[in-house]
């Protein structure tokens, strides 16, 4: 073998500087190790951060999830406490839990929450609330003769309001003729304690029976049943309008703001109504308040029959809105 | 002799100084592996934090504004920081709000499913539309809107 091919022995006897190599190995090592040690340190906090964000996503898909279907929905009160009858399906791809429902009397402006309920519906699950099984609210000074809304409260937060399908008559109505729906059954009037205070307000007398020649105003239930789910607002150049005809005189009674002991406000300012509320509208003024000053308006001083309607003006969502409602028929007397 | 003595307390001030320097970089190390775990598990607990508006209402008689609440989320104890109320025309800040569970007793904080409630004396519009920001301790922002 050549001489240059075989190991330099004295490489090898010349020790010289390893110590300096085994140490730049070592100091190599220990820097990779430290490093190594925050590297996958971070990584595994990174990777649990992550595994948290999935895991919020997927709650909020969870909770888009939840659908609930209610029928045969229906409020009764028996001594200050509202059972709310009602069946219930889940119709979501995911259980539900429902922990509270919360109930509003829109008549007298009070409401009511029962948090104890903890009602599991797996999917497809359908629940029946009713007599003795029916949620139970307590309002006190409520009445079943009121108009209520109410909404369960799942454990995903969801908020989910408890009210009927809207079928496709009434949403063919709704498309047809406007997007404002009216509760016949709600109708009723006011008489006055003073010039500008109502008398027992907001219950008044449901009635298509009306008192001739007296001062009074009307309440009138409407919802808002936009096809395109937008917010209504109601301005002032609203009314309540009777027709005259021989031998009757017309009559208007303008949109106002009543406050909760029955005064009527001077001025008026414009009463919005989300998708799917109701609210009680009240027309009380013989003027537009926008133009004139308040005057409470008198019904004819004749027995007789008359056709109502409802001229409603205002905006539906950011554009103009008007819609005009045959409305009940009343009997003076 | 004295070489060999003086090579040994070299080697040994060498390895001392070596060893010390390594313990003090593997606590700064420790440091940081700890400050990271730390802004980690907060802002877990902030994105895990959910809070659902149950019920707004407000009472015109009193001037009352009372905020129903329900923490859904995965973090426990959220407090309330501020709250900032206010419509296209106006706003108000509102601090050291006063949370109550639905039976009335004052909490500082709501646990996971706990649900809640506050008051805020302010006189607004009826009929008109107002948004609510709740800031929580943990500084996430939950909004919503309601017609007074």
């Amino acid at each position: 073998m050549p001489q240059h091919l075989l190991p330099n022995k004295k490489f090898w006897k010349n020790s010289k500087g390893v110590s300096g190599i085994i140490a730049t190995i070592f100091l190599v090592m220990i820097i990779l190790f430290l490093y190594a040690n925050v590297f996958i340190f971070i990584q595994r906090e990174n990777t649990r951060f992550q595994d948290v964000v999935s895991e919020v996503n997927q709650m909020d898909i969870d909770r888009s999830s939840e659908k609930l279907i209610v029928s045969n929905l229906n409020y009764t009160v028996v001594e200050d406490k509202v059972h709310v009858e009602a069946q219930v399906t889940n119709d979501g791809a995911v259980s539900i839990q429902i922990i509270t429902i919360w109930v509003v009397d829109k008549t007298i402006q009070k409401y009511g929450h029962n948090d104890t309920l903890n009602i599991n519906l797996k999917t497809g699950d359908t629940l029946i609330f009713t007599e003795s099984n029916a949620l139970r609210v307590t309002i006190k000074g409520s009445s079943s003769s009121n108009v209520f809304t109410s909404w369960f409260v799942t454990v995903r937060g969801n908020l989910v309001p408890l009210e009927e399908e809207q079928g496709i008559i009434v949403a063919q109505l709704a498309q047809g003729i406007g997007s404002l729906a009216l509760d016949f059954e709600k109708f009723r009037y006011f008489t006055y304690e003073s010039p500008q205070k109502l008398s027992n307000y907001p219950t008044g007398t449901v009635s298509f029976n009306v008192p001739k020649n007296e001062y009074v105003a009307f309440g009138c239930y409407l919802t808002n049943l936009d096809p395109s789910k937008q917010t209504i607002t109601i301005d002032s150049h609203s009314l309540f309008w009777q027709p005259g005809r021989p031998g009757v005189a017309e009559g208007a009674w303008f949109i106002v703001n009543v406050n909760e002991d029955g005064t009527i406000n001077g001025a008026y300012s414009p009463i919005s109504l989300k998708y799917g509320e109701t609210k009680m509208f009240v027309f009380a003024s013989q003027n537009d308040l926008a133009l004139g000053s308040f005057s409470r308006a008198k019904t004819p001083n004749t027995v007789t029959t008359v056709a109502t309607f409802l001229l409603l003006h205002g905006t539906l969502g950011s554009t103009a809105y008007a819609q005009n409602i045959p409305f009940v028929s009343l009997f003076y007397n | 002799m004295s070489v060999v003595i003086s090579n040994v307390l070299m080697a040994c001030a060498v390895i001392a100084l070596g060893f010390a320097v390594y313990y003090w970089t593997w606590l700064r190390v420790s440091d940081v592996n700890l400050e990271y775990a730390n802004v980690t598990e907060e802002n877990i607990a902030r994105i895990r934090e959910k809070l659902d508006f149950e019920y707004i209402f407000y009472n015109t008689s009193e001037n009352e504004l009372t905020v129903y609440l329900l923490n859904w989320g995965k973090s426990g104890d959220v407090s309330l920081a501020s709250v900032y109320l206010g419509n296209v025309s106006w706003s108000q800040s509102f601090y050291d709000i006063e949370l109550r569970f639905l039976n009335g007793t004052l909490t500082q904080s709501l646990d996971i499913l706990e649900e809640g409630y506050f008051q805020i004396s302010v006189a607004l519009v009826t009929n008109t539309s107002y948004f609510i920001r709740i800031a929580t301790g943990r500084e996430r922002l939950f909004a919503t809107t309601f017609i007074a």
